[in-house]
C-alpha cells in the first residue's frame, strides 16, 4: 500500500479543502471508527463509572463511619484499590485510543491509495505492522516532554536563587518564575508540533518509530507556523463542539450533589446532608461514563481522519509523492470526487 | 441564486462549511467574551480592591451580574455584532455567493408570516416558562442559583431598559437568527429534508445558550424558529419573533404581576399554559395551510439555483 497522486486524497490543501476532504474521508472511513471505537469506549466507559462509584462509596463509608481519624496508612488501604483501578484503566484507555486512531489512520491511507479492505481488516494492520511502534513513539515523546519539564524546572530555580541575591528579590523571583513558566509552555509546543505527524508516518511510509519522529520534524520545518495555528485553531473547535454536548450529560449526572452542595455553602445545612450529598456523588461516574464514550467516539471520527490528510498535505508541500504514472488504457480512472469535478462525497 | 463564491467553486459539500462557520464562530465568540468580560473584572476587582464575595453562590454571582450589567450587556452586543453576524456575512459573500443578502433571507419581507410568527412564539411562551419552572422544580435548591442572572434583565432607569432591550432583544434577533436560521439552516436545507433541518439547527442553537436547565425549553423555541424559517424562508419572520420572544421575558421581568388565575408567584398557571398551547396549535395551523405549496424542498430552498462551472 503506498500513496500515490492518483487519487482525490493527495495534493495540497487550503484550510478549507482540508475540512472540506476530511468530512468526504469521513464518510469512508466512519464505519471502521463507529466500530472500533464502541468496541472500546463503552467497556471501558463501564468500567470507569463502576470505578468512579466505588471511589465516592469509599469516601463516603469513611465519613460515615467517622475513619478520617485513622492512620495515613491505614486511609492510603483504603482508597487504593479503586485508585489503583482508575489508574490501570487511564493506561488501557491511553493504549486503546492509540489502536483505535491507527485502525482509522490505515483506512484513511487505503482509501487515499485507492483501495479499501473491510474494517476488521485494520486490527490486524495496526498489530503488525503500526501498534508497538507508535507506542514507542509516544514514550519518547513523552520522555522529550518530561526532559524539557525539568530543563524548565532547573532553569527556574537557577533564576530564583540568583534573584535572591539581588535587594528586590520578591517583584524579579515573580518576573523568573513567570518568563521560566511560558518558556517551558512553548518549548512542549514547539516539541509537540514537530513531532506531531510521526504516528501518521508510520502507517504512510511504514517508518520506524524513531525514523517517524525524524520524517515528522522534515515535514513540518518550513510550515511550523501553519501546523501550529491549524492545530490550535481545530483543537479549540473540537473541544468547544463536543463540550457543548457532553457538558449538559454531566451536568445533569452532577445535579443532586451540585444541589446539596449549594445548601451547604449556604450554611442551611447539617451533617446528614452533607453525608448525601457524597452518596449522591456515586451518581456522577454514569454521567463521566456517558461523556467518555461521546467525547471517544467522536474523537475517532474525526482527528484521525484530519490528522492523516493534513499529513499527507504537507508531504506534498515537501514534493514526496512520486508524480503518477502515465495513465492507459485499462488503468482505473481517478475517482469522482476529485478536486474540481464538482461532485460531493457526502 | 448564483452559488459563484470559493467554496462552490470547488465542488465542496456546503455541508462542511456550514458546520465549520458554526462551530468556528462560536469558538471564538464565546473566547472573547470569557477573555473580555473576566479580564475586565478581575481587573476591575483589583483596582477597587473589592471583590464580590458571599457565602452564598448564588447571591454572589447575582451582585457580580448587578455590579457588572453595563459591561456584560455592551460586550454580549458587540460580540454578537462582530463574530457572529459579520463573520457570517463576510464568509456568506466569500464561500457562497456574492448575494449574501438574498442568501441569508433578508429579499422576502412577509407581513402576514412575521404576525403569525410572532403570534405563534407568544402563544408557545407560557409552556417554555413553565417547562423550565418544572426543570427547576426538580431541584429547588438551584433556583435562586439559576434565578442569579435576573439583574441582566431587570431595570432600573429608562436607560437601562433601553440598553436591556438592545442587547438582550435586539441583538439576539439580528445575530443568532443570521447564523441559524439565515445561514446553517438555509445551508442544511439544501442537502436535507424537513423537519431535520429545522430539529437540528434548533437542538444546536439551544446548545449554544449553555444553560443545562433550560435545553429542553430553548430546544423548543428554537425548533420553532427553525420551523417558521422553512415555512417563509425569510429572516424577518425568526428576527421578529426572537425579538418579540425575548423582548417579552424583558417587559415580564421588569413588571410586577398581579397574582390571578393566570399568573402567581411561580410563573404561569397551567391555566394558562392549556389555553396558549391550544392557541399555538391554531397559529400554527394556520401558518401551515397558508404556506402549503411554498415551501421549497432540499436542495432549491431559495427557488432555482446554479452552481458556477470551477
Amino acid at each position: 500500500m503506498h500513496l500515490h497522486e492518483r487519487t482525490a486524497f493527495i495534493g495540497r490543501y487550503t484550510l478549507s479543502d482540508l475540512f472540506d476532504r476530511t468530512f468526504k474521508m469521513m464518510s469512508r472511513t466512519g464505519r471502521t471508527s463507529l466500530i472500533y471505537s464502541l468496541s472500546l469506549y463503552v467497556p471501558l466507559a463501564v468500567l470507569f463509572a463502576i470505578s468512579i462509584s466505588r471511589l465516592f462509596a469509599t469516601i463516603s463509608d469513611l465519613a460515615h463511619l467517622h475513619l478520617a481519624d485513622e492512620s495515613a496508612r491505614a486511609l492510603i488501604l483504603h482508597f487504593a484499590p479503586a485508585t489503583v483501578w482508575i489508574l490501570i484503566l487511564s493506561l488501557l484507555g491511553w493504549a486503546g485510543q492509540t489502536f483505535v486512531n491507527l485502525a482509522v489512520t490505515h483506512h484513511v491511507a487505503t482509501v487515499a491509495s485507492g483501495s479499501a479492505p473491510p474494517p476488521a481488516t485494520y486490527a490486524l494492520l495496526v498489530w503488525k505492522r503500526s501498534f508497538r511502534k507508535v507506542l514507542v513513539q509516544q514514550l519518547i515523546t513523552t520522555a522529550a516532554i518530561i526532559v524539557v519539564v525539568i530543563a524548565g524546572g532547573i532553569v527556574g530555580l537557577v533564576g530564583v536563587l540568583l534573584c535572591l541575591l539581588s535587594k528586590d528579590s520578591g517583584t524579579l523571583i515573580a518576573v523568573v518564575l513567570v518568563v521560566d513558566y511560558f518558556a517551558t509552555i512553548a518549548g512542549i509546543g514547539i516539541l509537540s508540533t514537530y513531532l506531531i505527524f510521526s504516528t501518521q508516518l508510520v502507517v504512510f511510509d511504514h517508518e520506524t518509530a524513531v525514523g517517524g519522529l525524524l520524517h515528522s520534524g522534515r515535514i513540518v520545518r518550513g510550515s511550523f507556523w501553519r501546523v501550529l495555528g491549524i492545530t490550535l485553531l481545530i483543537s479549540l473547535m473540537f473541544s468547544f463542539s463536543i463540550n457543548l454536548i457532553t457538558t449538559p450529560v454531566v451536568t445533569v449526572s452532577f445535579l443532586p450533589s451540585l444541589s446539596g452542595l449549594i445548601q451547604l455553602a449556604g450554611g442551611d445545612s447539617d451533617a446528614t446532608a452533607a453525608y448525601a450529598i457524597l452518596d449522591s456523588l456515586r451518581g456522577l461516574g454514569t454521567g463521566i461514563a456517558i461523556a467518555i464514550v461521546i467525547q471517544g467516539v467522536a474523537s475517532s471520527f474525526f482527528l484521525p481522519v484530519f490528522f492523516a490528510l493534513f499529513c499527507v498535505d504537507l508531504k506534498a508541500r515537501k514534493g514526496e509523492f512520486p508524480q503518477p504514472p502515465q495513465p492507459l488504457a485499462d488503468t482505473p480512472q481517478p475517482l469522482a470526487d476529485s478536486p474540481g469535478a464538482g461532485a460531493d462525497g457526502i | 441564486m448564483e452559488f459563484d463564491g470559493r467554496w462552490e467553486r470547488d465542488g465542496r459539500n456546503p455541508l462542511a462549511a456550514a458546520l465549520l462557520l458554526v462551530i468556528g464562530a462560536g469558538t471564538f465568540y464565546f473566547l472573547a467574551q470569557s477573555l473580555l468580560l473576566n479580564g475586565y473584572i478581575m481587573f476591575d476587582e483589583l483596582l477597587r480592591k473589592d471583590v464580590v464575595s458571599s457565602p452564598d453562590l448564588g447571591t454572589a454571582m447575582r451582585e457580580t451580574y448587578r455590579r457588572y450589567r453595563v459591561p456584560i450587556l455592551t460586550v454580549l452586543a458587540l460580540t454578537q455584532f462582530l463574530l457572529l453576524f459579520l463573520v457570517t456575512i463576510t464568509r456568506v459573500r466569500v464561500w457562497h455567493t456574492r448575494k449574501a443578502f438574498a442568501y441569508l433571507g433578508f429579499t422576502k419581507f412577509p407581513v402576514g408570516g412575521i404576525l403569525l410568527g410572532v403570534a405563534g412564539v407568544l402563544t408557545l411562551l407560557p409552556a417554555v416558562e413553565y417547562l423550565g419552572h418544572l426543570i427547576y422544580s426538580l431541584v429547588p435548591n438551584l433556583r435562586n442559583f439559576g434565578d442569579s442572572t435576573s439583574p441582566l434583565v431587570t431595570a432600573t432607569t429608562p436607560g437601562e431598559y433601553a440598553l436591556i432591550l438592545f442587547a438582550i432583544a435586539v441583538t439576539p434577533a439580528i445575530c443568532e437568527e443570521t447564523l441559524f436560521r439565515g445561514y446553517f439552516q438555509r445551508t442544511l436545507q439544501r442537502r436535507m429534508s424537513a423537519p431535520w433541518h429545522y430539529l437540528l439547527s434548533g437542538t444546536l442553537f439551544a446548545l449554544f445558550h449553555q444553560r443545562v436547565l433550560s435545553l429542553p425549553s430553548l430546544i423548543l423555541v428554537g425548533v420553532y424558529l427553525g420551523f417558521l424559517f422553512s415555512r417563509y424562508n425569510s429572516i424577518y419572520t425568526t428576527m421578529a419573533s426572537h425579538f418579540a420572544y425575548n423582548g417579552t421575558l424583558i417587559v415580564l421581568a421588569n413588571s410586577a404581576l398581579r397574582t390571578s388565575r393566570f399568573v402567581n408567584a411561580d410563573g404561569f398557571t397551567l391555566t394558562t399554559v392549556e389555553i396558549s398551547l391550544a392557541l399555538f396549535a391554531v397559529v400554527t395551523g394556520v401558518i401551515v395551510a397558508t404556506t402549503r405549496g411554498s415551501v421549497p424542498s432540499a436542495g432549491d430552498s431559495a427557488g432555482a439555483s446554479t452552481v458556477a462551472p470551477g
